[in-house]
């Protein structure tokens, strides 16, 4: 307390010196009478008595520096001093002060709009509370490579009951809804949620409640919880909302809670209500049936990898109860847990951490260059830092002096940062296709604003050690003279400011080279073939709405069979057909085990397993797929004839080398008929040009099997887009009850397979850009600095003969012995890179040679350009002018 | 003991105020010269010193000063306890003679043996 009122008085002591000053020195003068008036009392010679008041208060100078240090803060009162003067070199420099803010504001927004996003998306999904505690539980089955997130009823009830490591679990199921509203049926993304859901996620209603673990029981009276958009579209966010009911697919819910607008998990779900599982799904039968998403908020203190041996512990514990051990050893089957923020990134994981590094790489290169200008500025002060020292500054007190210069710049360019960055980060979201980027929100979060502040003075401690440590060095010598006199040798001192520049090549050439491999590796994969034409395809998706339609084989059939009549019938229409489950649609796809008749297992063999569709007619032709051997699925392939498949061609390698496979029966395990098999098409990739993941593909017929969705497909010669209102018409004029969902054409679904590539290239591209923009100001501004140290040298040599042109080729010679310098460090680091990412990205790697040598050669142009202007000028000193300045 | 002992840390506030609510409103030179005869002229006092002990003092709200006339009419700046400056005498004081009483005790059977 008493400190704190000293420290306050001691901080107003800083604003008001100037009156405190002269009282202190009245009261001194004061002081000094009294102590001669009683001297003289005493005896003494005024003169003399004045002497010894003098002396006994040990100086009025030292007495009043004394105060001064009392009444003040010193510390500070330097410390305003330094930045006063700071801002005045600054203000009197401006095109120095504006290219560093300049550099080191794109640096740090760029950082900053980078960490933001990742941030958003790596760190914190937004409305989650502590999601580093939220695990989504996955299963594996190693011998099918396969691996999702997803799980069995049986898998989820034992998660959920390890009660020492789990705080709460629930189990979840998309659904769809339809709703009308204003004689409009809108469809409704709607997730099946078990009682817990809420509180695994941490995620609180803003109105009413949320489930009740009774409420999640089967035959109770439907409830839902509705989403803050849908709450405000429904309802226009009126608080009577609670208890009204809404029909759903023509059956009516009580409204009983609203979400918080941050809270949309799974992502861009409107709507929720009780998955109420009967007993049934339990039975451990259902072991292998993973149909259903399951996530566990563990207690505090555990860890994921804490948590995934004790799981797969009571998992196999369980499988020895209740039998499938077998099939589970076979087929290298087990559960374990990711944690969310490793689940929800998704594909966005790999390029963000990529991005990451490239911006901290441009923040090295900034710096490098606010340090380089620094450099430069310093040699030109070295005349002021010599008289300085002269006059008695302390090597402590000129090095603090160049920290708050450098502070000062950083702290500017950090502000400007901050403001930038989280707007960047949301233009930068924008370029992510949009099923990527939704639920994501960028803003500015204490973490974002932490990171700043870490890079403003990271960015701080680099550009201004450089300058700070060549002082230190320097200030041995007294340098008073040379600021007089040129001197050739400066370019020997420029080292430092030379390791710079070749740091700056450098990395500007990595961030080309990597630009180059990225684009040659995204070339490559945009030509890759999927085995189908996506151009002009257009692509209709219909989550069947209401439970007698979703369990009516018959009216399945015929909505099918009539939407694809009528879509047929449209002008333009190619071809048209349905699917379910799309090719490279992220939401969809599905594989399973099949059983071939008359081929036993052995005992430790899964059985053979493949990805399926169900389809029609039309499905080869709209998707140009060709047929190898055999007939496609036709229209006469219904429910009243012989159950008939369709596989591709890596199916009937696998399973049927050198055989025929026409005439054989497959079946799969869940109780259908056994299919005969028909026809043998090509092969297509599923869900990426990246990777092949195809374990070989299944086709039924739409008319032989249930499904819960439905693609429709038109292939049109014109623009696909155009028939989109055709498919919304299919679909309405031939069962109202049902609704489009989506539309999105397959050329879209495809590319946007690569959509992390396309996005690593895009932002490598514009930084390698900045990276080669602040490479040029470097070489410029260190090129002109030491060109014009020469200019005596250079004044001297032409008088002595030497023509422009060998002016010329002295000064690009320096610059580009720096340019080389990089360029052989960048070529190592370029390789150590390739050889890194060759790991984490599946195509990677081609065209080395070609990137490389693009790159160098544009770095050689660069530089060559960035020494110009300091040439010509060279070449065009006066010599006699040159040599009368000395 | 011949020579003059020089003031403690620390100790000089305590004199300051002890002073200051004997002789009540001081000016700076004669709380100094009124310290040195309480000491017995024992104490070398660096006059210069105690003009930032006097601010301390002030800063920390255990006194106060105005301008006013000394008894032979010249402008000084004159000091005087605040009601803190009480409090913190009383308290400052208690505390000095409990530790010269420790130190005391530690000093006398010494000079015993």
């Amino acid at each position: 307390m008493r400190q704190l009122r000293a420290f306050l008085h001691r901080l107003r002591g800083l604003f008001r010196s100037r009156r405190s000053d002269t009282d202190f020195a009245a009261e001194l003068e004061s002081h000094i009478a009294l102590h001669t008036e009683d001297a003289i009392r005493a005896g003494l010679a005024p003169e003399e008595a004045r002497r010894q008041a003098l002396i006994r208060l040990g100086g009025a100078e030292q007495t009043r520096q004394a105060h001064r240090e009392r009444r003040t803060l010193p510390w500070l009162e330097s410390l305003v001093q330094d930045l006063r003067y700071a801002l005045r070199q600054l203000i009197k420099s401006p095109g120095f002060a504006l290219a560093a803010i300049l550099t080191l504001s794109l640096a740090i927004g760029a950082n900053t709009a980078i960490f933001s996003v990742v941030n958003a998306i790596l760190r914190h999904p937004a409305g989650v509370d502590h999601p580093e505690r939220v695990a989504v539980l996955n299963t594996r089955y190693t011998q099918f490579t396969l691996d999702f997130p997803s799980v069995s009823v049986p898998a989820y009830a034992l998660a959920a009951a390890m009660k020492d490591q789990v705080e709460a679990a629930a189990i979840e199921q998309a659904a769809s809804f339809n709703i009308v509203h204003d004689d409009v049926t809108e469809h409704l993304d709607a997730a099946r949620v078990s009682s817990q859901w809420f509180q695994v996620y941490g995620a609180r209603p803003i109105l009413g409640r949320v489930f009740t673990s009774e409420e999640d029981q089967p035959n109770m009276a439907p409830v839902v919880v509705l989403s803050y958009g849908l709450w405000q579209r429904a309802f226009a966010g009126r608080n009577d909302a609670i208890g009204q009911t809404m029909m759903l697919d023509q059956k009516p819910y009580r409204v009983i809670g609203v979400m918080r607008s941050d809270f949309a998990w799974p992502r861009r779900y409107q709507i929720w209500t009780p998955i109420a599982l009967p007993p049934a799904a339990f039975a451990p039968d259902e072991a292998f049936n993973e149909n259903y998403q399951a996530s566990v908020r563990l207690l505090p203190g555990v860890a994921v990898n804490q948590f995934n041996p004790a799981l797969s512990t009571k998992m196999w514990e369980a499988l020895r109860r209740g039998g499938g051990s077998r099939y589970a050893t076979s087929s290298g089957w087990a559960v374990y847990s990711t944690p969310l923020t490793e689940y929800a990134a998704g594909p966005l994981r790999k390029p963000l951490y990529v991005l990451f590094g490239v911006v901290a790489l441009i923040l090295l290169i900034a710096s490098a260059n606010v340090a380089g200008l620094f450099l430069a500025r310093a040699s030109a002060r070295s005349k002021e830092f010599a008289i300085r020292t002269a006059l008695g500054a302390s090597a402590l007190r000129m090095t603090q002096q160049l920290f708050i210069e450098t502070a000062l710049l950083a702290g500017v360019a950090a502000g400007l940062g901050i403001a930038a960055g989280p707007v960047l980060g949301k233009l930068l979201l924008l370029l992510v296709p949009h099923h990527l980027a939704e639920g994501y929100n960028v803003r500015l979060e204490p973490a974002v604003l932490a990171f700043t502040a870490g890079t403003a003075l990271l960015t701080l401690l680099i550009a201004g050690l450089g300058p700070a440590f060549r002082m230190l060095l320097e200030r041995k010598q007294i340098r008073l003279h040379e600021g007089e006199r040129s001197v050739t040798a400066s370019a020997q001192k420029q080292r430092l400011r030379s390791a710079f520049v070749v740091g700056q090549v450098a990395l500007s050439f990595l961030l080309l080279s990597g630009t180059g491999l990225f684009l040659a590796s995204l070339q490559k994969l945009q030509r890759v073939d999927p085995g189908f034409n996506p151009n002009g395809v257009l692509a209709a998706k219909v989550d069947y709405s209401g439970d007698e339609f979703k369990k009516s084989q018959p009216r399945q059939a015929a909505f099918i069979a009539g939407a694809v009549d009528h879509l047929a019938a449209q002008p333009g229409v190619l071809a048209a057909a349905a699917v379910a489950p799309l090719v490279f649609d992220p939401d969809e796809g599905g594989s399973c085990s099949f059983a071939i008749a008359g081929r036993p297992l052995g005992p430790n063999d899964p059985g053979p397993h493949s990805q399926l569709t169900f389809t029609t007619a039309g499905y080869l032709n709209v998707m140009q797929i060709p047929l190898l051997a055999g007939r496609w699925i036709t229209a006469a392939d219904n429910a009243a004839t012989v159950p008939v498949a369709v596989i591709d061609a890596r199916l009937a390698k696998k399973y049927w080398p050198n055989q025929n496979p026409i005439g054989q029966h497959i079946s799969f395990g869940c109780g259908h008929k056994p299919a005969l098999v028909v026809g043998v098409v090509a092969t297509v990739r599923l869900n990426s040009l990246e990777e092949d993941t195809s374990d070989g593909m299944r086709y039924y017929p739409f008319a032989q099997g249930e499904n819960i969705i439905a693609d429709l497909l038109v292939r049109t010669d014109g623009d696909p887009n155009r028939m989109a209102y055709a498919l919304k018409d299919a679909v309405a004029s031939v069962d109202p009850s049902q609704s489009v969902s989506s539309i999105v054409s397959l050329e879209t679904l495809v590319s946007d397979s690569l959509a992390g590539r396309r996005l690593i290239v895009w932002m490598l591209a514009a930084f390698a850009g900045l990276a080669l923009l602040l490479a040029m100001v470097g070489i410029y501004g260190l090129i002109s600095y030491v060109t014009a140290n020469r200019t005596n040298e250079i004044g001297i040599r032409m008088a002595l003969g030497a023509h422009r042109g060998h002016v010329v080729r002295l000064v690009l010679k320096s610059a580009l012995g720096w340019v080389l310098a990089g360029l052989s460090a960048g070529i190592v680091m370029s390789i150590a890179a390739t050889v890194f990412l060759r790991h984490v990205f599946a195509v990677f790697g081609g065209g080395v040679a070609l990137s490389l040598a693009a790159a160098g050669a544009l770095l050689f142009v660069v530089g060559a350009l960035a020494c110009l202007i300091p040439a010509h000028r060279a070449a065009s000193i006066d010599p006699m002018r040159a040599l009368r300045t000395e | 003991m011949g020579e003059k002992t020089d003031v403690w840390q620390g100790t000089l506030s305590l004199m300051v105020l002890r002073t200051l609510e004997s002789m009540g409103s001081q000016h700076g030179y004669g709380l100094a010269r009124r310290i040195e005869q309480t000491s017995g002229d024992l104490l070398q006092l660096n006059y210069g010193t105690l003009y930032p002990a006097l601010l301390k003092l002030q800063q920390e709200g255990f006194i106060r000063s105005r301008w006013g006339l000394s008894e032979n009419n010249r402008r000084a700046k004159f000091y005087e306890l605040t009601k803190t400056g009480h409090r913190q005498l009383k308290r400052a004081a208690a505390d000095w003679e409990q530790t010269t009483a420790i130190l005391a005790r530690f000093l006398t059977p010494a000079e015993e043996l």
